[in-house]
Order: C-alpha cells, then structure tokens, then sequence
C-alpha cells in the first residue's frame, strides 16, 4: 500500500470503521512514514477543530416563532376547509328557511282556494232547473246589459239549448254554483268572480232569451269582455255573423250556436290563457294538439272548427300550462297571450287556436 | 441513532409524532423545542450565517409539519427532520449564492497575496497560527473553511464531524450508499485540511 492509498484510509481509521487488516496496514505503514503520519495529525486536527465548534445558541424566540408560524397554517388549513363547506354552514339554513318559507305561503294559498276548489267540484248538475234558479236571483237591471251582450241573437231551439246546457255544464259549474249558491264575487278567483255577476244579471224576460242568455253568457266571458273591451263585443258578433255568411251557412240553429261559439271564443280569446299556433295542417295539428291536452292531465272541454281555423278550449292544471305551450311550439309557431303568465288558480281553463300558416 | 453532543435521543418521539398527525399542534410543539436547537446548528453551520439559519429551520419545520402525515417511521425523526433541514439550507444557500454572485468572499481568494487579508498574516514567530488565535476567531475561520467547501462537503462534515452522526445515520439522511459516505467524508476531510493549511499557514 502506497502512501496515495494509505491517506485514502487515514479518514476511516480516524473513525474506527477500518477492518481489523486495514487497520494493521495502515498502523504498519504509519510507523514508518513520516508523511503519512504528518497527515493523519493534520487529519485530526481538522477533525478536532470540527468536533470543538460551539454549539450555536438559536434564537429564544425561535420555537415560540416557529409555532405561531405552525399555529398560522393550521388556521389557514380551517379556514380553507371551512370555505370549502361553507354552503353546509351558513347557506344551506337559509336555504332551508326559504323552502319552509315557500311551503308555508304555498300551504297558506292551497288553504283560501281550497273551499272554492270544493264549490268548483261540487255537483252541479246544470239542468234548466238550475241555471232559473239562478236567473231567479238575477236582478233586472243587468237585463239591458246581457241582451246588449247577446247582440245577433237568432231564434231559440232546442239544440241550442242542450248544447248551451252542455256548455254551462263543463264550462261553467262555477259561475252557476256561485249563482246558487249566491256566493261573493270577491272570494272568486278572477275569470269565475267576472262570470259570477254576469249570470246574475241575465234577465228572465222570456224563457227563451233568459235561455239564450244562459247561452251567450254561459262562458260568460260576454260579460267580462265587454267591460274589458265595450266595443269589442258587438264587432266580434258582427264579424262571427259576417264569418257564418261567408260560409255560406244557413240562418239555422247550428249556424246560431256557431256563431255564439264564436263571438263567445272570440270573447275567451281575450280572457283565458290564449296560445295561438300556426300549422300547415290545421286538422293533424287538431289532433295532437287534443292528444298534448290529455297527457298533461287535461281534457279538451270543446273543440270548434272555423274553416281554416281549430279551436281547443283545454282545461288542465295550471302547472301543465307551460308544459303544453311548449310542446305546442313543436308544431308549429305559437303566440300567446300575457294571460298565460298569470296562471292563479289549480285548473285553468286555456284557449289553443290552432291557424293555418 | 443519532449520537450527537447537543441531542439525546428520544425514545417517545413516536408517541409525539402520532398525536401530531392526528392534529396535535401541541405534540408538534413538544418535537420543535426537541430538535430545534440541533437542528438550528445544522442549518448554521451550514450557512454560515446565524439569521439564514433562523429563517432555514422555521421553514423547515413548517415544512416538517405540513408533511408530518407521510412519516412513516422508516427512519428516527431526528433523520428525517435533519434531511429536510439540509435541504432548505442548500436551497438558501443556493439564492444567497445568486445575490452575492458579484462580491464572492472566497479563501481562494484570500491566498491570492494582493487579495490577502491582514488578519490572516503569516505568522511571524515561534507561535502557531492556531495559538495566536482566540478562541472566537478559530471559529470564524473554522467555519469559514467549511463555507468554501462545496454543499456536499459541508454537509458531510458537519453531519460527520460536528453532530457526529453515524455513518449508517448518514447514509440515511443523505440517501447515498455506505462507500460513497466514507469516501465523501475523506474528500470533504482533505478539502477542509487544505482550506485550513492555506488560511492559517502553519496550524
């Protein structure tokens, strides 16, 4: 072993960590090699001067400071995490809150139209019986304003009446059982408050015109029209008359209950949630539309056809109504009126027109 | 183990260590006021400068802290705190080395004899450099030599010679095989001789 390689061990000798037979080598050669041996003194002496280094004394805030520091990051990780589930903290009560809030307000509304719910679904059979019963109560003053209301009022027959006595049964039970039972108007949800008092001012002048004023009125939107639009009654006659003689049809009696469905349609268009579509083929459009109708839970009370022109009065809940205009949107361009958006009570009653484009 | 002047070993560290991970910040306080002061040698000697050392162990521990979860208990913690003291030290010393790049204070330089510095005059009697030294100064320049040497040198020397740290506690921290730890330890050795030789003349 040259003194290269001997200098080369002098460190693990200094540690102790040579073996037994690199140790004997090394003391071997160190005994005889002024060198070497100069360089293991230099060796421990560095080693030493290490070894001798003062220990330092840190800081004495340094732990205190390391600490605060620690303390720092743990609240930053909270606050972090709080962050993170803020919503279950602090939203999710007020969330909470507004649902029972809603749930209260909803209860609280379901409770005041309830009993007129359950006067709307009473049984109501309206015969002649009824509707003179409530033309009984009816006072003669409103008998100007109806027969105002009935303006080209043809003769009255039979099927008029039925078809009058089936339109106020599905159409309007309400009005009628209001008229019986002399409920007030005001507790009426809008359209049946309007329809209420227009029953009552039918005038029993004759059967026959207290009858024909069942008819004309009985959707009663007659009424309600004509203080909404005063001019817009007659004209709408006018025309519905004008439309039957373009059409060639006879002055018979479904000509006159076609007519009266028409000025009384037009007159609904005006008040009842209107959606008119526009389709290539009105009668399929018919169809599908009356199809829409019943799987939103709605049954289609009269359908009229005017030429060209379908009519669907719909009744269905009032939530399904969005539903149904937008299904309605699929066949073809639709317009409605600002009715649609003010939907108050469960059932509504709605108006589809269905056009040719 | 580590066996070291400063320390003694802690045989309930784990104790400390667990309730730390379960978010103990107490137990965690327990471990600094353990290990900070070796710890705050280490990073001292190893930067050579006593605030860098103060801002290297904070780090440190935070750094210990935030990953206290992945101890394992493969090593004591005094290893595995004292690697990551290491290696926040080698990270100040590498942007203090790019802030003092334009005005290195180098012992090269010092040998230099138009660049030499009058405190270091070669000796001009019988008495040694290291006697005419006081106490205070063979530790400056001690520690002086140690800054001229590389970061692995240094590193080595101080785990090796001044926290007399075992060589398989070495081979641990440093993460480097048993051959290459002693053969480091005699480069580091020999390179601190030679800056001490050329600084003190006859020692």
């Amino acid at each position: 072993m040259n003194c290269q390689e001997i200098q080369k061990n002098l460190s693990s000798y200094v540690d102790g960590v040579l073996s037994s037979e690199e140790k004997k080598l090394v003391e071997g050669h160190l005994t005889s090699c002024g060198q070497c041996s100069a360089a293991l003194a230099d060796l421990r002496k560095a080693k030493d001067l290490l070894r001798n280094l003062d220990e330092v004394e840190p800081p004495p805030w340094l732990t205190a400071k390391i600490m605060a520091r620690v303390g720092e990051e743990k609240e930053q990780r909270a606050s972090f995490l709080k962050k993170l589930f803020f919503p279950f903290y602090i939203k999710v009560p007020i969330q909470a809150l507004t649902v029972i809030l809603v749930g209260v307000i909803v209860f609280q509304v379901y409770r005041m139209v309830e009993p007129e719910k359950k006067v709307t679904h009473a049984p109501s059979p309206p015969s002649l019986l009824t509707e003179q019963e409530a033309l009984k109560k009816e006072t003669p003053s409103g008998a100007a304003k109806s027969s105002e209301a009935l303006s080209p009022q043809p003769q009255r027959n039979t099927a008029a009446s039925k078809i009058a006595e089936k339109k106020d049964e599905n159409a309007q039970p309400m009005s009628y059982a209001q008229g019986r039972e002399d409920k007030k108007p005001g507790n009426v949800p809008v359209p049946a408050g309007e329809n209420a008092p227009v029953m009552a001012e039918a005038t029993p002048e004759d059967k026959s015109k207290k009858e024909a004023a069942g008819l004309a009125n009985v959707p009663v939107q007659t009424e309600a029209s004509r203080q909404r639009f005063p001019e817009g009654q007659p004209e709408d006659s006018e025309k519905a008359a004008v439309f039957a003689d373009k059409k060639g049809v006879e002055e018979e009696p479904e000509t006159t209950v076609l007519k009266d469905k028409i000025t009384r349609q037009r007159a609904c268009a005006q008040l009842m949630p209107c959606i008119i579509v526009s389709v290539s083929d009105t009668a399929a459009a018919k169809k599908v539309a009356e199809d829409m109708v019943k799987q939103l839970d709605g049954k289609a009370i009269e359908t009229i056809t005017q030429g060209t022109r379908e009519i669907i009065i719909a009744e269905l809940p009032s939530e399904n109504i969005n539903e149904l205009s937008e299904k309605l949107q699929t066949l073809g361009e639709i317009k409605t009126n600002p009715e649609l958006s003010k939907l108050p009570e469960e059932t509504v009653r709605v108006h589809i027109e269905i056009t040719p484009r | 183990m580590m066996s070291n002047k400063s320390d003694h070993v802690y045989d309930d560290d784990v104790t400390f260590i667990s309730r730390c991970q379960k978010g103990d910040t107490e137990a965690f306080g327990v471990l600094v006021e353990r290990y900070q002061k070796k710890m705050f040698n280490i990073a001292f000697r190893m930067t050579g400068d006593y605030e860098a050392a103060g801002e290297v162990v904070q780090e440190a521990f935070l750094s210990a802290f935030r990953a206290i979860k992945t101890f394992r208990g493969e090593a004591t913690f005094a290893t595995w705190l004292t690697t990551i003291v290491l290696n926040h030290a080698k990270n100040s010393l590498k942007k203090t080395r790019v802030i003092s790049h334009y005005e290195p204070i180098s012992l090269d330089q010092a040998a230099d004899p138009h660049n030499e510095t009058p405190r270091f005059d070669p000796p001009a009697d019988s008495m040694s450099a290291m006697e005419r030294l006081e106490k205070k100064d063979i530790q400056e320049v001690v520690q002086e030599a140690i800054n001229s040497l590389d970061t692995e040198f240094r590193e080595i020397l101080i785990l090796k010679d001044i926290q007399e740290v075992s060589y398989e506690e070495i081979t641990a921290i440093l993460k480097i095989p048993d051959g290459t730890v002693k053969s480091r330890i005699f480069r580091a050795r020999e390179a601190l001789r030679e800056r001490l030789k050329r600084k003190l003349g006859d020692w």
